[in-house]
């Protein structure tokens, strides 16, 4: 299969990831390969941010993050983060966005073997 | 000619896809890559580079911070996933403000505007004088006569070696006439002649006897225009 035939999965935003990449597979698999390796400890972080009711560097990291979602083509799971991120400079309590960051955190964890196949895919290119 | 650049984001990812972009540009040789502003400070401060790829919201200094602490100023193309920043990019004279995640169509079409604007900024005027409707007439005015031009309501003033002639016009009519080569806006106020600069002190320059005051954005533009020994 050559480079530029390769059709990233369905649940992936596959329009911005072309943009992206535009055939370049070498770099999606650097890119798909650092994402998985340091999701786990931006999780922890933004967990830990949340588990000790520290509203600011909480925002802060789900901003860090926002973007390099869209990198692995989850587009849909930056705009959540984004919506994360607003909210958490208009409540007063960390509770308050405990539902949206529930739902994200749930979305996120089930798209991470999307991931990791699409990254194998591309390395059996 | 490649232009130089420097990455600063602490998102890794984030450095690696533009460096990724700027080798694959061709165009473009990245002489650093830092992961917040005061490592990008420390280089800066011995190395001059024609584009900054900049973050905002950073630890420790914002991206905006970093900018006011820099004795010149590059291009400047932000990078950030907010775009709630317009404003102040637009106080910066930012060339371009690339939103995260962006595709690279779009980094080439910022790289093409820096690269532009660059070649801009040593395009000599195309003539060495400008007449000027004063006091009923159009006078001749030479630019090496020229000190500086001054904002004064709906007229602007423009003071000379040997005197000063007040027409009716505004600093950014002027602004778009002289601004290239030796003349450079310092003030919402004011256009100065850079090789008429005597001294200049904190926000304050000083051009003949009169004191010009310097805006504090634009004093780091103002600075990487003129020779300063090291």
């Amino acid at each position: 299969m050559s480079e530029a035939a390769f059709v990233f999965d369905g649940r992936l935003d596959r329009t911005f990831l072309e943009s992206v990449y535009e055939g370049d597979m070498e770099h999606a698999e650097m890119v798909f390969d650092q994402f998985l390796q340091t999701l786990p400890s931006q999780l922890s972080e933004i967990k830990n941010y949340y588990q000790g009711c520290d509203l600011e560097n909480f925002r802060k990291n789900v901003h860090k993050i926002k973007p390099v979602l869209s990198y692995v083509g989850l587009t849909g799971l930056t705009d959540k983060a984004a919506v994360l991120e607003s909210q958490c400079k208009q409540v007063a309590s960390i509770q308050d966005v405990a539902t949206l960051y529930s739902s994200f955190s749930m979305e996120l964890n089930q798209m991470i073997p999307v991931i990791e196949n699409e990254l194998t895919r591309i390395r059996n290119l | 000619m490649k232009l130089s650049a420097i990455i600063v984001d602490d998102e890794p990812l984030s450095r690696q896809f533009l460096e990724l972009y700027c080798a694959k540009s061709g165009k473009i040789n990245v002489s650093g890559s830092f992961p917040e502003s005061a490592s990008a400070l420390s280089f800066l401060q011995h190395n001059q580079v024609d584009i900054i790829f900049l973050d905002v919201e950073m630890p420790g200094d914002t991206g905006f911070q970093l900018l006011d602490k820099l004795q010149f100023m590059p291009k400047v193309i932000l990078t950030t996933s907010k775009t709630d920043y317009a404003y102040d990019a637009f106080q910066y004279h930012v060339t371009d403000y690339l939103k995260k995640p962006f595709s690279y169509i779009r980094f080439q079409e910022a790289v093409n505007r820096a690269d532009n604007f660059s070649k801009e900024l040593v395009v000599e005027p195309k003539a060495d004088d400008i007449f000027i409707k004063s006091g009923g007439k159009l006078t001749r005015l030479y630019y090496n006569d020229i000190l500086y031009i001054e904002s004064i309501g709906d007229y602007v003033k423009y003071c000379t070696t040997e005197k000063k002639y007040i027409a009716h016009s505004t600093l950014k009519a002027v602004e778009e006439q002289l601004c290239k080569g030796n003349f450079m806006k310092v003030h919402r106020s004011f256009i100065v002649n850079l090789k008429k600069i005597v001294n200049i002190e904190d926000y304050t320059l000083r051009i003949g006897m009169d004191q010009i005051p310097v805006s504090k954005v634009l004093k780091s533009e103002v600075m990487g225009r003129i020779n300063i020994a090291v």
